[in-house]
């Protein structure tokens, strides 16, 4: 008995872990109405547009929840919760599941495209534009700069955007075209706006949520663009957008509009104010929903888009012929200047 | 920084070793260990999975009939989860854990038998996951800590002819604090309602929790059998489980093995 101890030590040892599962469950669960509540709990607490958009949720829950039944499989229960999120007619309102991913598009699928990727690249762009990062940069009209940014989600760098800026300061305007630019990164959007800021400005203000009502957020929070980098352009700037502009372009499109020297062109964005968030469920799919809200600094509610300063379609006879009559209007507005 | 730190620390120890009336030992060894964490704010599914340790570090003040001790541990590894889902996800999970004790002795149950101390007890912890999986809420940062009271044991045993220290314990938190994620957003309230956000800023929004806020239960082991003139080396155990009932609840259950070496560099003056 010289070691018992030293046994019983090593007994407390081997028994102690063996008490962790009766602690912490492991929270799992493939049941179809555990999945559904969930869902509808975390979105009742957590999503921020209800009011916004007049979604009666508890409607909602009725209407849905007895759809729900034990056996039915992982494709109907996935089926049934895309079509509640449908109504949300939200972009950032998405269920992922390993086999598809719900979304409503018809915020840009219903309306014109106003934008042909393949004309830009074609006859505006050709072999010769500047490759800055993401970033499609080129001289139109001999005085006026052109940058195409097709996707937030490609990273700018700082490096390439000062040298573009520093390039194009001679000239006399720019355009900036973020049409069908379906968001990404919102560093991306303040980054690229600040290059333009001539002083510090405020250009929105975010709510977040700090309780489960449906009202519950904190003060605003005022999100202020300073100038960035070395050098910023400050002189006319057009913005090209669309109806597929959303997210982070939405979030581009509300910096740059509170610039005095900066003139929206296009179709009115597609929106997308809020930050979406991901949560994952007891069966592991993820529930992506809005999280915050995006205000104006007038205190405007931005989730269903800006509104363009100079409203414009693409023209049916301009895209025959391999032209861009939005961006033509906006490079001969700037070459005046 | 974080050099910075070590050597202001190592400065305190060598001032203070000037001074010295009593045993210092210092120890730096390596550890592995098994982390399982369920977070409602980002998932209500339990991930687990094993990590190792980057840095173990920890100082003793021994004297006649008390004892205080420092300790670092860094942890990082992959979570999975635990229960079978139909998505497969990964959590980069990592944390910095220092944690100090005081322990004075309760009861002395003799010669050569174990000696009885208490303990007063502070530990914080500051965790940061990456969830592979998600966007906009991949990235989780959050503080959390305690003071607590807890009791050792302690017994020297001869062990192939050496005196080695056995000694385990428990400590149970009375007060928490926890810088958490805001309600729906994965960064902690300061930063959402502060402009001027410095480095310390985190650390302003915490709450405190009373016993029911936050519980938890935190036991550890620890063999130090000596080499001569002053070395040794140790194994440590630790198993820290706690749970924090915020809006969004946190369960933490953490096992650590540290191996390592250390010293003692002076001895108790007669």
């Amino acid at each position: 008995m010289k070691y018992s101890p030293i046994l019983i030590f090593i007994l407390m040892l081997g028994l102690l872990p063996g008490c962790e599962k009766v602690l912490i469950d492991d929270g799992g669960s493939r049941d179809p109405h555990d999945n559904f509540d969930f869902l509808w709990k975390t979105l009742d607490e957590k999503y921020v547009f209800f009011d916004y958009k007049e979604i009666d949720w508890q409607a909602m829950r009725a209407e849905y929840r007895p759809k729900i039944h034990e056996k039915m499989g992982n494709l109907a229960l996935f089926e049934t919760m895309a079509d509640m999120l449908y109504t949300f007619r939200d972009g950032h309102v998405n269920l992922y599941s390993p086999f598809d991913a719900s979304r409503n598009w018809t915020w840009f699928l219903d309306q014109p495209r106003n934008f042909n990727s393949a004309i830009i690249r074609q006859n505006y762009l050709g072999n010769d534009a500047v490759k800055a990062g993401p970033l499609r940069a080129k001289i139109l009209g001999g005085s006026v700069g052109y940058i195409y940014y097709p996707s937030f989600a490609d990273d700018l760098q700082e490096g390439s955007l000062d040298s573009l800026i520093q390039s194009f300061s001679s000239l006399r305007g720019m355009v900036v075209d973020v049409r069908s630019n379906s968001g990404g990164n919102s560093r991306n959007a303040e980054m690229l706006a600040s290059r333009f800021a001539d002083q510090k400005r405020l250009v929105s203000k975010h709510l977040y949520k700090k309780g489960p009502e449906h009202n519950d957020f904190y003060p605003p929070r005022e999100v202020f663009l300073e100038p960035g980098g070395p050098n910023q352009f400050t002189k006319p700037v057009i913005v090209l957008m669309n109806r597929h502009s959303y997210s982070a372009a939405n979030h581009f499109i509300l910096h740059m509009k509170a610039l005095p020297h900066v003139v929206l062109m296009g179709d009115d964005s597609g929106g997308g104010g809020g930050i979406p968030l991901e949560k994952e469920m007891p069966n592991g799919w993820i529930l992506r929903y809005s999280a915050t809200v995006t205000l104006s600094p007038d205190g405007q509610n931005v989730e269903h888009g800006i509104s363009a300063h100079i409203k414009m379609d693409l023209e049916r006879e301009s895209e025959l012929q391999g032209r861009d009559n939005i961006l033509d209007t906006a490079v001969q507005m700037l070459s005046k200047q | 920084m974080r050099k910075q730190v070590l050597f202001i620390f190592f400065l305190f120890i060598l001032a203070h070793q000037a001074h010295a009336q009593y045993g210092h030992r210092l120890g730096v060894g390596y550890g592995l260990g098994h982390l399982s964490w369920k977070d409602q704010a980002v998932s209500p599914i339990l991930y687990s999975g094993y990590t190792s340790g980057g840095l173990y570090f920890h100082h003793s003040i021994i004297k006649e009939t008390s004892f205080t001790k420092w300790t670092y541990t860094r942890y990082s590894g992959e979570l999975h989860p635990s229960s079978v889902v139909l998505q497969p996800s990964l959590i980069m999970s990592s944390y910095h854990k220092l944690e100090a004790s005081r322990h004075r002795m309760l009861y002395a149950m003799g010669p050569n038998r174990p000696t009885l101390f208490w303990a007063a007890y502070a530990k914080g912890q500051h965790t940061h996951h990456h969830h592979t999986e998600f966007r906009n809420s991949r990235n989780q940062r959050y503080y959390v800590g305690y003071l607590g009271v807890g009791l050792s044991v302690q017994h020297h045993l001869l062990l192939s002819g050496k005196e080695t220290l056995f000694s385990a314990g428990f400590n149970i938190p009375l007060m928490g604090f926890a810088v958490r994620n805001s309600f729906s957003y994965p960064h902690p309230t300061p930063w959402i309602s502060n402009e001027n956000q410095g480095f310390f800023t985190p650390l302003k929004g915490g709450n405190l929790y009373g016993p029911l806020g936050y519980s938890g239960f935190d036991f550890h082991g620890t063999m130090e059998f000596p080499l001569g003139k002053g070395w040794g080396v140790s194994a440590y155990y630790n198993w820290d489980i706690h749970y924090l009932a915020d809006v969004n609840e946190l369960q933490e259950s953490a096992h650590q093995f540290i191996f390592g070496i250390s010293y003692l560099l002076n001895h108790r003056k007669q």
